[in-house]
């Protein structure tokens, strides 16, 4: 039987990781992802968690180690946190070029300078691109079924691909609440033993992270491209079958809020989303046609799901905190790419706030809506593409 | 002297790309030892060619060549030849063999005599 428990977002994650049963962990500390290594490094000292606990002298090492141990066929598991996973950028070319399903949290965090230890998006959203699956956690209950899920989804002979789990640094690593632990047997039944060909093998010899020039390697980097699209499918199946061994159900790639008859819809994505919610549901109570989308999957890019969830609204706003330098939200480049695709000329704009883990208050998401209802009106020139919140001065016209 | 970079039997199977579709490999950086994906040779200006008569058989050359290219022959007659396909001519055997048994000969000549070589043997140039 599953029991509950009262859990920071970190220990939530790491009693997931626990039922997951890997076989190395490697891991480097780091504020705020340093409470689920310390946890783990307990279980494993307690006898709780059958596991190698490699205390490594870096998060370049972190992967490494974790990259190895996967290319001897076990389940591996490391976490991070903002420079810590720039550090490792290197690496994630190689587990996710080498398909090495590796499950990684990494705890969302600014990135200097300034130097700052909190809360914010720009550490993963800067390695979209670097073939790793990238899922973003609401609550510490479903950082904890992500734990289990993210195994599944990569270790998926469809899939074959690492994934990582984001949780925002200290709104979701360090606040706590009640959470339901499921039982080492619930936890056996959804997720199987690791088994792979794509391993070290002394009885038939391999080579392994060979070179492959110019004449090869495209065909590696379409079957990643084309294995990582396909895990949307499998994300379904995934939760299909974590809704049938462990009672509970997760919607998907995306999780949408009212928005089948949403003229004003707010996309976002991690720990924010509730707050969004609370005020998108006082609006309703007030009879404003609003809604609220978040993106639990980023990569796969859920495109199809996105313009599914908007394509009827009048006004979308993308909610992040990121932005992409000279450029604009790179959640919202990547929305505004799916809606282009498919031809959906909904207006969108984009509010970057809780940078350096500001916070983003009721009163500026309500200011989110209300501008929403000014671009779906007659006053949208008013609105700019990009707002940073909580600045007064908007800086230049670009 | 021998030349075992011809191989005389001992050559590594490569792959041959009409055997093998795309599918076959491209799904992850793991395949069985022996199949490589291609050769590695075109940055070479020179060759080394190993001697059989003065060769010791010390095996230093085995051991410092930094991609694996000088090979154990398992026989008799000479200890080591070069994979050609995988030498970049970087001159380190030559340098550590203590019994001036390798010379670095130019490439372009080399190639015209494996051509010429295999002229008359009746087969195409090897890729």
């Amino acid at each position: 039987m599953s029991e509950k428990k009262f859990l920071s977002g970190d220990e939530a994650f790491a009693e997931g990781v626990r039922l997951a049963r890997p076989q190395v962990i490697s891991a480097y500390p780091i504020t705020p992802q340093t409470v689920v290594v310390e946890r783990l490094s307990e279980m494993v000292e307690r006898g709780d968690l059958d596991a190698d606990y490699l205390h490594v002298e870096s998060e370049h090492s972190a992967l490494s180690a974790a990259i190895g141990a996967a290319a001897a066929g076990a389940r591996a598991f490391t976490a991070t946190s903002s420079q810590g996973l720039l550090y490792m950028a290197e690496c994630l070319t190689y587990a996710a070029g080498g398909r090495f399903p590796i499950v990684m949290m990494n705890a969302n965090r600014s990135t200097c300078l300034p130097w700052n230890i909190y809360g914010d998006q720009r550490d993963s959203l800067s390695l979209l691109d670097h073939g790793w699956i990238q899922v973003y956690a609401e609550n510490a209950q479903e950082a904890l079924d992500l734990a289990l899920m993210a195994y599944r989804l990569g270790e998926d002979a469809r899939v074959r691909t690492p994934v990582m789990v984001c949780l925002d640094g200290f709104a979701l690593t360090h606040t706590y609440e009640t959470v339901d632990v499921p039982s080492p047997a619930e936890a056996d039944a959804f997720l199987p033993p690791y088994e792979t060909s794509n391993r070290f093998d002394f009885e038939h010899p391999v080579s392994i992270g060979y070179t492959a020039g110019p004449a090869y390697n495209r065909y590696y980097k379409q079957r990643e491209h084309l294995d990582m699209l396909a895990a949307a499918q499998v994300v379904d199946e995934v939760e299909g079958e974590f809704a049938r061994t462990i009672g509970r159900a997760y919607p998907g790639v995306v999780d949408a809020w009212h928005c089948e008859d949403a003229e004003e819809i707010v996309v976002t994505l991690g720990s924010i989303a509730g707050e969004v919610r609370d005020v998108a549901s006082r609006l309703r109570a007030a009879g404003r046609k609003v809604g609220v989308l978040r993106i639990r999957y980023l990569r796969p890019l859920p495109g199809p799901e996105i313009v599914a969830a908007v394509s009827g609204a009048r006004a979308v706003a993308v909610l992040e905190k990121d932005v992409s330098f000279g450029a604009e939200g790179t959640v919202f480049t990547n929305v505004n790419s799916a809606l282009h695709r498919a031809g959906c000329p909904v207006p969108t704009r984009n509010f970057i706030g809780g940078l350096g883990g500001d916070d983003i208050t009721e009163g500026q998401v309500m200011q989110i809506f209300d501008a929403l209802h000014q671009v779906a009106g007659s006053d949208a020139a008013r609105v700019p593409d990009v707002t940073f919140l909580n600045i007064a001065d908007q800086g230049g016209e670009r | 002297m021998s030349d075992y970079s011809e191989g005389k039997g001992l050559r590594i199977p490569r792959l041959r790309t009409d055997a093998l579709e795309p599918g076959d490999y491209a799904d992850s950086t793991c395949f069985p030892a022996g199949w490589l994906a291609e050769t590695n040779a075109g940055w070479r200006l020179k060759r080394p060619v190993i001697d059989a008569e003065t060769c010791a058989g010390c095996l230093q050359c085995y051991l410092y060549c930094p991609d694996g290219a000088i090979r154990k022959t398992h026989t008799d007659d000479v200890a080591v030849f070069v994979d050609v396909d995988f030498c970049k001519g970087c001159g380190i055997c030559k340098t550590v063999c203590a019994f001036g048994s390798i010379s670095m000969v130019d490439e372009g000549e080399a190639k015209k005599t494996d051509a010429a070589r295999a002229a008359a043997r009746g087969e195409g140039e090897r890729a």
